[in-house]
């Protein structure tokens, strides 16, 4: 299925990222540090960036444990939950999985545009919206994901089916 | 209409739904019917992301994977068996304090049962301790030292009660020696008849570990001399550890290739990052949400119709966290309970370093309780054994936990000692 595909190139895509971002952050970090310690001195909006980058790094591990499944959940009773009742169980938590990050998905959108309006800049030429973009793109993408499961969970029942 | 949407969270919760979708959805109910606009939800997770610890998180846990994933647990048992191998039971010891150090900077995601578990059994079996013995203690040991620094689980415990994160490091380390403590004693008892073959006591092969390990050895001391130096706040000692792992495991020891490994150990490690961002994200502004309500003080003082004295208080927390631990895991817990329980808890005077110390304590108990602990799941997992196999050979080692918290409980200066001595400011809670 291309859909599947796609969401497989996405995955890689936000491995890249997260490498990337975090080499940066580790790096911005320590330098920082050093700076401080050993020149009495730092990068005014180091700071800020790196904490910023903390919710990129966070939202896109988000994104990818929803194509992993694997967030931290209570488990208790699916865990023993005979084969057969499984996937339909998975696809009604998937669909309300879906459901509720859609609407987070517009709650952080419209934090977003506040975000916009207050025309507040992280550093020099960044805008502070597009920082936190990151919310809605990782709550959005967390609800295709989750719908997408909702798809292959139930092509796996009527197959198992027959 | 409100209740039958509670049951339904509650059904999907019951049913494995991501806990950051059954807060999500609470938030957005609870929001929503007080009629505040549930972009408001993100408003109150936006303001904890200025909090500068919250840095620590992804550095210690990238850290913490990338010790996992290269030698370091190869290095780490070649230095503690020498250590301790030449005292009664010392195999046992060294597989407690190996842990416990590997927990530590792993944060007790559980990856400590994966990487030293499977070196450790062999090795317990080889020296003919007994079976249900090595598995239960290498099943419990996957989160000893959840309560020393770094360990992520306390970081996020200072982040969300307020609590310093010096302190609460401080604080961990008398509690943290007396679990290693009690189980070593448990283990020396109980294997006395072990014909176990003693190890002399070899300085040199002492001396040949630590040259394996020194670029490892020093990071526990570099962290405590940065942050008691004054060096290097908690976020800024996650950034030297990052980098300095980073650095020495890639570069000097090799042990991981820049462009093979790195890529996937980052990916795994921000993977647990970001549930544990997105789980902070809803439940900021729920707990946010309760604290205006005064759901804390309301609850306060339904409980003191009944309950007047701290200790008792102490007793029923102990039992409430016990219930938290053995439904949630660690990180979600600290999230979701920590805002409720730190104004209940200063009604009764307990200092929340030392609630910290407790709740850690319990929710490292969580991880053996059946019947959804994660440490028996790894186990289980780890080394194709049933759960109810695993819920026998480690009940030993959950009642000395329980033990254990019993006296972390009831001694507080346990944890606080060190405290007061380093911050004679601090306010002592009578």
């Amino acid at each position: 299925m291309p859909v599947q595909k796609l969401n497989e190139w996405i995955g890689k895509v936000e491995g890249y990222l997260l490498t990337l971002i975090l080499v940066v952050m580790i790096g911005l970090a320590f330098t920082q540090v050093v700076l401080r310690n050993f020149f009495s001195t730092g990068i005014s909006w180091g700071d800020a960036l790196v904490r910023h980058l903390v919710l990129w790094v966070g939202f896109i591990g988000a994104s990818v444990a929803a194509k992993e499944d694997s967030h931290l959940a209570m488990d208790l009773v699916s865990r023993f939950l005979p084969d057969k009742l499984r996937k339909p169980t998975a696809a009604f938590v998937h669909a309300a999985s879906a459901f509720v990050c859609a609407l987070l998905t517009l709650a952080s959108y419209r934090f977003m545009i506040g975000e916009k309006e207050m025309g507040s800049f992280l550093l020099p030429g960044v805008p502070n919206y597009w920082a936190v973009a990151i919310i809605p793109i990782g709550f959005g993408m967390m609800t295709l994901r989750f719908a997408l499961k909702i798809i292959t969970d139930i092509q796996f029942f009527t197959k198992g089916a027959k | 209409m409100n209740t039958l949407l509670f049951i339904g969270i509650g059904l999907i919760a019951l049913l494995g739904a991501p806990l950051f979708v059954i807060f999500g959805s609470i938030a957005l109910i609870s929001f929503h019917s007080a009629g505040i606009d549930t972009s408001a939800i993100i408003i109150e997770m936006y303001r904890l992301a200025s909090a500068p610890t919250l840095v620590a998180i992804p550095l210690f846990t990238f850290a913490g994977y990338l010790m996992a994933e290269s030698k370091t647990p190869e290095r780490l048992v070649a230095l503690a068996k020498p250590l301790f191998g030449w005292m009664p039971g010392g195999l046992s010891i060294m597989a407690i304090v190996a842990c416990a150090f590997f927990t530590a900077f792993t944060g007790a995601s559980g990856v400590t049962i994966i990487a030293l578990g499977g070196l450790l059994y062999p090795i317990l079996m080889k020296e003919k301790y007994p079976d249900s013995f090595s598995m239960g203690l290498v099943t419990t040991c996957g989160s000893v030292g959840l309560m020393f620094p770094p360990s992520l689980p306390l970081i996020l415990y200072g982040l969300f009660s307020g609590a310093s994160i010096d302190q609460l490091f401080l604080a961990g380390l008398f509690p943290g020696l007396l679990i290693i403590a009690i189980l070593s004693i448990y283990s020396i008892a109980v294997n006395r008849k072990v014909k176990e073959e003693r190890h002399p006591f070899n300085l040199k092969q002492i001396f040949k570990a630590i040259r394996g390990a020194a670029w490892e050895l020093p990071l526990p001391f570099i962290i405590f001399f940065g942050i008691y130096g004054g060096y290097a706040t908690a976020s800024e000692a996650a950034a030297v550890t990052a980098f300095y792992i980073f650095i020495v495991e890639v570069f000097i020891y090799r042990d991981l290739s820049l462009t093979k490994d790195v890529p996937r150990i980052a990916k795994q490690s921000m993977v647990l990052v970001g549930s544990i961002v997105v789980i902070f994200a809803v439940a900021m502004g729920f707990t946010s949400y309760l604290i205006d309500e005064q759901v804390p003080m309301h609850l306060f003082e339904w409980i003191r119709t009944f309950i007047t004295s701290k200790w008792v208080f102490l007793l029923a927390l102990n039992l409430f966290l016990l219930i938290v631990g053995s439904l949630m895991d660690i990180f979600s817990a600290i999230i979701v309970v920590v805002p409720l329980i730190i104004p209940i808890a200063k009604e009764f005077g307990v200092d929340p370093v030392h609630l910290g110390i407790i709740f850690l304590t319990n929710l490292e108990i969580g991880y053996l309780h059946p019947p959804v602990g994660l440490n028996l799941f790894l186990s289980s997992i780890r080394f194709k054994r049933s759960i109810i196999n695993l819920y026998w050979v480690t009940l030993p080692f959950l009642l000395l936990l329980v033990l254990s918290l019993i006296i972390i409980t009831y001694w507080p200066d346990l944890s606080l000692f060190l405290v007061h001595r380093l911050y004679p400011g601090t306010p002592v809670v009578p």
